[in-house]
C-alpha cells in the first residue's frame, strides 16, 4: 500500500503497588506483558511499580499479580496513548484478517 | 537531522566522569546552588547516554516519577526542536525503553537499598545500566564511607554515576582545586568535578570543570548553560 498504514494500540499507565520483596516480580511480570517500565517509589514498606503496558496484554492480569505477590499486591491503570504495535503483532493480525477475508 | 549527526555534534560529548586512566566505574559530580540547573545538566548527561544506546537509570532523591519523566520530556523536545531531529517521536519511545526512573523519600535512601533495586533490575532482565545520574543526594549528611562504597559499586557493576550536589553560598570552605562544600573532602573520589556557576554581566551559566574530563580540556571550548532553557551550548571563543 502506498500510504504504508500502521495499526495503533492503546497503552495503558499501569501502576502497580506491592510490599518491596515482591518488586523484581511485579518488574518481571509487566516486563513480559511488553510492558515498558517507567519507574519505581519506595513508600515506607510499599513500592509502586509504574509501567506502560498495551491493553491487550492486561487481560488475566489481576489473577497474574495476585499469584505472584500472595494476594499482597493491587494496580490501577489509565489510559495513556496510542502507539503502533510492533512488526511481529501487526504481522500476526493482517494475517489473522486475510485469512478471515478468503472465508 | 539524523540521530548519528545529533550525538557527534551534542556538546555534552565533552564530558566523560572517568579519571585520567578511562577505567570504567567512574564517578562524576555536578555542582551548583540552587536553581542552577544541575538536574537539566543530569539529564542532559543521560540522554547524551541513552542516544548512544546505552542503559540508564536515573535516581531521583525526594521528587516523584512524574515530575522526573517531565524533565527527559522536555529536554528532549528542546534538542529535538533545535536540532530539527528527524522522526523524534520513534527516537524518544526507543530510547526511553533503555531508561528507569527509581525515586526514593529523602529518609528512606541508602546504598544497600539502591544495590538491591539494581539487583532486581539486572536479575529480572528489565535493564542492565552502564550509566547512573543520582539527584538529589544529600552530601551534608552522607559520610564519606558510603560514596566509597558507592564508588566500589559502581566498578563492580561497570556503571558510571553521576551525582548532583547543593553547595551554600553561606559556606566559604573550598578544596585547593576549589571544590566547594560539602564536597571539598570527598572529591578525590570523583574523576570529573563539573561547577555550574552564573556569570555577572553574561547571560549565560559557567560549565566550569574543576577536576577531569580530560577532552574537554584537550578541545579548549567552553561550554556554558543557558538560562532560559537549561540546554548545554557549545562556546568557541
Amino acid at each position: 500500500m502506498k500510504a504504508k498504514p500502521v495499526i495503533m494500540e492503546p497503552i495503558m499507565k499501569v501502576a502497580v503497588e506491592g510490599p518491596s520483596e515482591f518488586q523484581g516480580s511485579i518488574m518481571g511480570s509487566l516486563n513480559q506483558r511488553r510492558g515498558m517500565i517507567i519507574g519505581t517509589s519506595e513508600e515506607d514498606a510499599y513500592t509502586v511499580v509504574e509501567a506502560e503496558v498495551p491493553l491487550s496484554e492486561m487481560f488475566g492480569y489481576s489473577t497474574d499479580l495476585r499469584s505472584l505477590t500472595q494476594g499482597k499486591a493491587e494496580f490501577t491503570m489509565e489510559f495513556a496513548t496510542y502507539r503502533p504495535v510492533p512488526k511481529s503483532v501487526s504481522e500476526e493480525l493482517v494475517s489473522k484478517a486475510q485469512k478471515k477475508e478468503k472465508k | 537531522m539524523q540521530k548519528q549527526e545529533l550525538i557527534e555534534k551534542n556538546p555534552i560529548r565533552h564530558l566523560k566522569a572517568e579519571d585520567e586512566s578511562g577505567k570504567s566505574g567512574a564517578m562524576g559530580l555536578v555542582m551548583a546552588r540552587a536553581g542552577v540547573g544541575k538536574t537539566a545538566l543530569l539529564v542532559q548527561i543521560a540522554l547524551d547516554a541513552l542516544l548512544n544506546g546505552r542503559q540508564v537509570v536515573h535516581v531521583s532523591v525526594g521528587q516523584t516519577i512524574e515530575k522526573t519523566k517531565l524533565w527527559y520530556d522536555d529536554m528532549f523536545k528542546d534538542i529535538a526542536e533545535g536540532a530539527k531531529l528527524e522522526n523524534a517521536g520513534e527516537i524518544y519511545d526507543s530510547i526511553m525503553r533503555n531508561r528507569m526512573i527509581i525515586t526514593f523519600n529523602e529518609s528512606r535512601f541508602n546504598r544497600a537499598k539502591l544495590e538491591e533495586r539494581l539487583n532486581d533490575l539486572i536479575q529480572q532482565n528489565v535493564i542492565k545500566p552502564s550509566c547512573m545520574v543520582v539527584d538529589g543526594f544529600d552530601f551534608a549528611v552522607t559520610p564519606r564511607g558510603v560514596l566509597e562504597e558507592m564508588r566500589e559499586m559502581a566498578s563492580a557493576m561497570g556503571i558510571q554515576i553521576w551525582f548532583s550536589a547543593v553547595c551554600h553560598s553561606d559556606d566559604p570552605q573550598t578544596s585547593a582545586i576549589g571544590t566547594p562544600a560539602p564536597c571539598h573532602e570527598v572529591e578525590d573520589l570523583f574523576g570529573t568535578v563539573v561547577l555550574l556557576q552564573p556569570v555577572s554581566n553574561s547571560d549565560c551559566i559557567d560549565l566550569k570543570v574543576i577536576k577531569g574530563s580530560a577532552e574537554i580540556s584537550k578541545c579548549g571550548k567552553l561550554l556554558k548553560l543557558d538560562p532560559m532553557t537549561f540546554m548545554i551550548r557549545e562556546d568557541c571563543k
